[in-house]
């Protein structure tokens, strides 16, 4: 951990160097250390790191974006001239662009655990050790990841304000197989001992004994039951696709033109929220704004989009804090994504099933098929299920999906109470906390 | 960056006991200049610069990273490295021994005309200016997105074994998209491939060589000429597949699953396995007889070359299908030993603080011998497919889905109407033995991804691919609803 005074200290004075109109300053830390293994050994095992100091110069509306990881002072200034040096272009644009000034946010404590940001290489090796060696009694290997660290954000305004926030995440990925058949389970959390990772092995291995035999099923329609899991990789591509006012903007989103319109069932609620402890905070955006709540389907209808302030005046709306790392050009995305909790409990959803299949996760979806109706297509993975008058009859064969997922989200039976987050900061910083779903007639095409 | 202290770095991690060891610093730069509609969108410029340290102890692996150059940051890194590997070895059953190979000293420095890197902002950015005027001229045309993007990169390797490389890379890309609109329908078409810049090892000249302005017309219109189009209509039918479309279907259902460490299982965490297990080796018939697919890391030009690989085993071309028959992997120097043989060089890591793990080079369809306007003529009835827009395939490269931007029909060996919302989808091994035509080397192009993802934490890796256009029959079309 780089400490926020330290911090302050190497970048503020760059705030008041002469020949910008105004400066502002992000920086991006992450460390981590990660477990990867296969055929239950570690065969990846590593600590990784860096940081991202990004400057923005603004002169007479154009901006400059220029960025390093060394916080050496020579470095430093070598990176600011350059962006000074950007935003000196004479461009003939139409749109000019701003650097927001804000209000300081306080840190939200409780979030950074340094046990669980420092936890060392060998502690996660004994933890894994033993449940590979319960697993090797019943002929299971286990491949997976087992990892934790810090994030580390600051944001400086132009007039000298800090908005700085860290926090420490662990997390484990099981794959148990045998015999063709897998099971998953995963947790991931700020504090690794709320891991449980006996408990995930267990989940996992149940999964791969239920799928030693699988049937195949016809393509066709077929109720479904979501894990969280699964549900999440819908939301996270949602996102992607629609919630942000880029896409919005482009007229390719589902949000697009549909303002308090229905677009879902009623029983959908999804919102954003950087201060949402359910994910991982992040309580401001890259420009420093703080992320307030922010439904994109209420009741079912449509929301405003996420926003930065560019895109508030390209759309004529008011920035709700989502603007993007410095010199992301893929516009406003939400990274503390909620769908809301229903009246349900997963088993008694199970239970009242009487011709369903039961979805633990989804491999490799792609919603750009047609984004305007949210089509998306992916394969089930790693524990997909037949479920017959409330049981598991038997395991199936990974069948693929291609479906408009507005219109099976007007089609949900039930949603779970209980809800499960779901992330991965190897892979982003988006993280999303899901319900299990109940969704009649889901589309499969192979 | 201190040379000598990363060689002292070595002597150390050498005399505290390591079986094997690797040091290697990077530098990268990349410059991104985005214009949407008539506005800058993004100007950046990035450099990132650091070592990594990988380790093998007592028959297992240890990395650790750092980017300060200082003497006890360096053995703070090497106490790290070799605290992690002591931790896998603690639990290993099986002790990982490599074999030695020869120490090489090398210099290389990929080729370009003009270092992208001293051409003006200004030129660049009056280059995609021009281009967004040209796709703006009609009004059906709501978006106009524009980008180039440039990277340098520079690596020094040393090894245990004495090897010390420097090599260095300039790559240079754009493309350009745009978004016809009109009532409730949204078309985008792409040039030359879609959602992010085609790259090569070039210099500015390739700017120059993809030509936007020119091109910019014919893209525009047919994103216009989409909003009117029919659905691409749903059944079995002969697909011709364009250059770029082969490209992904190439890097998809070819290039990941022969990728060894996958095959063995370390991918199954995040990506999958393959279907393309050690038994199927020199025996399967993975497509038909007109199927030849190599992995070149010599290929001049191509994002997924280099002298030497991250391993520092010399780049080379394998066959991977031979005639249709699946015959060769890519792999390292741990897992080609599993397999009693020497690594085939395909070993990157995209930056200096992740591991080095086995990666696409260039995977190429070699070219066929028919000119891909007989391989229309001679087509009867079919669909000929451009431009991916969407992908997925399932944890073991089996059962895919793709969709494209545009289709034309092909009727009586005549390009016909267009349709909108092409889908096709397949089972890899039918799908290869139903191949029925590779188009010639005049219509063979090399594409450069800059984003193939693999590992824990995630690479994103600039990999190659030189396809013609093909035909497969008897292919699922469209999706029933």
């Amino acid at each position: 951990m780089i400490r926020q005074e330290v911090v302050r200290s190497k970048l503020e004075h760059f705030l008041k160097q002469k020949g910008a109109d105004k400066t502002g300053i992000v920086f991006f830390r992450t460390k981590l250390q990660a477990s990867r293994f296969a055929n239950s050994q570690i065969h990846q095992h590593l600590q990784d790191e860096d940081q991202t100091i990004y400057f923005r110069v603004l002169i007479d509306g154009r901006l400059g974006v220029a960025s390093t990881n060394s916080l050496d002072e020579n470095n430093l200034k070598a990176t600011f001239d350059k962006a000074l040096h950007i935003a000196r272009l004479r461009l003939e644009t139409k749109e000019k662009k701003d650097i927001p000034l804000f209000k300081g946010l306080k840190n939200i404590p409780g979030c950074y655990d340094q046990k669980t940001a420092k936890m060392p290489a060998l502690t996660r090796a004994k933890i894994l050790q033993k449940i590979f060696k319960d697993a090797d009694a019943l002929q299971i290997k286990f491949s997976g990841n087992f990892y934790n660290g810090l994030t580390q954000v600051a944001v400086f305004s132009p007039e000298g304000k800090m908005n700085y926030q860290d926090y420490s995440f662990a997390g484990i990925k099981l794959i148990a197989a045998a015999q063709g058949s897998s099971g998953y389970a995963s947790a991931i959390n700020y504090n690794a001992d709320m891991l449980n990772p006996h408990a995930l092995s267990d989940i996992a291995v149940k999964k791969c004994l239920d799928g030693l035999k699988k049937v195949t099923l016809e393509p066709g329609k077929y109720d479904v039951i979501l894990e969280p899991d699964a549900v999440a990789e819908l939301l996270a591509w949602l996102n992607y696709i629609g919630f942000g006012a880029k896409t919005v903007f482009e007229e390719s989103s589902f949000l697009y033109n549909k303002y308090a319109r229905k677009i879902t069932g009623e029983n959908v609620n999804i919102y954003d929220y950087g201060k949402d402890k359910s994910t991982f905070i992040l309580p401001f955006d890259f420009e420093g704004l703080p992320r307030d709540k922010a439904y994109l389907i209420k009741s079912g209808r449509a929301q405003k989009p996420l926003c930065d302030s560019y895109y508030a005046k390209l759309l004529k709306m008011k920035a709700n804090g989502r603007a993007n790392f410095p010199d992301d050009t893929d516009g406003p995305l939400g990274y503390n994504l909620v769908m809301e909790g229903g009246s349900g409990e997963k088993d008694k959803i199970i239970k009242s099933a009487k011709r369903a299949i039961l979805i633990t996760r989804f491999h490799y979806i792609n919603g750009y098929l047609n984004t305007r109706r949210a089509v998306m297509t992916g394969m089930t993975r790693d524990g997909t299920f037949l479920i017959e008058d409330g049981r598991i009859k038997s395991a199936v064969k990974d069948m693929r999906f291609t479906e408009s997922i507005l219109e099976a989200f007007s089609r949900i039976k039930y949603i779970s109470r209980e809800r499960k987050i779901v992330a991965d900061p190897l892979e982003s910083l988006c993280a999303v906390c899901a319900p299990t779903l109940y969704i009649k007639g889901f589309n499969f095409i192979s | 960056m201190k040379r000598y202290l990363l060689r002292a770095g070595m002597d150390r991690i050498k005399a505290k006991g390591a079986q094997y060891a690797e040091i290697r610093w990077v530098r990268r730069r990349h410059e991104n200049i985005s214009l949407l509609n008539r506005n800058v969108e993004n100007i950046s410029d990035h450099i990132d610069e650091g070592y990594g340290i990988r380790a093998l102890y007592n028959g297992a692996w240890g990395f650790a990273c750092g980017s300060i150059f200082e003497e006890k940051e360096i053995e703070k890194t090497i106490n790290l490295c070799l605290e992690i590997a002591r931790a896998s070895s603690s639990i290993n059953k099986e002790k990982i021994s490599l074999p030695e190979y020869p120490a090489v000293h090398a210099t290389y420095a990929s080729s370009y005309e003009i270092n992208p890197f001293e051409v003006s902002l200004d030129t660049k950015l009056h280059y995609l200016f021009y281009t967004n005027d040209i796709l703006l001229q009609e009004p059906k045309i709501k978006f106009a997105q524009s980008t180039l993007d440039f990277y340098h990169t520079q690596k020094l390797f040393l090894n245990s074994e004495g090897s010390e490389i420097e090599q260095s890379f300039i790559e240079s890309g754009g493309y350009f998209e745009v978004t016809a609109c009109q009532n409730r329908e949204v078309q985008k078409r792409s040039y030359p491939i879609s959602h992010h810049s085609q790259i090569r090892q070039a210099g500015y000249e390739y700017i120059r060589e993809m030509n936007f302005p020119e091109n910019a017309p014919r893209v525009r219109q047919e994103a216009i000429m989409l909003l009117s189009a029919d659905n691409t209509p749903c059944g079995e039918s002969t697909i011709i597949l364009d250059g770029y479309q082969m490209a992904l279907q190439v890097h998809e259902s070819c290039g990941h699953p022969v990728e060894l460490d996958r095959v063995l299982g370390s991918e199954l965490s995040y990506a999958g396995g393959s279907f393309l297990g050690l038994e199927k080796c020199n025996k399967f018939r993975y497509g038909s007889k007109l199927v030849n697919i190599t992995a070149d890391a010599s290929l001049n030009g191509a994002v997924g070359s280099f002298a030497y690989d991250d391993e520092g085993i010399k780049a080379q071309r394998i066959e991977l299908v031979k005639h249709g028959i699946f015959c060769d992997y890519l792999s390292s120097r741990e897992t080609a030993a599993r397999l009693g043989k020497t690594s085939n060089g395909c070993v990157r890591a995209d930056c200096w603080n992740h591991i080095p793990l086995i990666r696409m080079t260039n995977i190429n369809l070699e070219p066929g011998k028919t000119p891909l306007e007989e391989i229309i003529a001679d087509t009867k009835d079919g669909l000929l497919i451009s431009t991916n827009k969407s992908w997925s395939i399932d944890d073991i490269r089996l059962n895919f889905q793709f969709g494209a931007e545009i289709a034309w029909q092909i009727k009586n060996g005549k390009i016909g109407k267009v349709y909108k919302n092409p889908v096709y989808y397949s089972n890899t091994p039918y799908f290869w033995n139903n191949c029925s035509a590779v188009a010639d080397k005049n219509s063979w192009y090399v594409w450069g991804i800059p984003s193939c993802g693999k590992g824990e934490p995630v690479q994103s890796m600039h990999v190659g691919h030189g396809t013609s256009p093909a035909r497969f029959e008897k292919i699922n079309t469209g999706v029933k609803k």
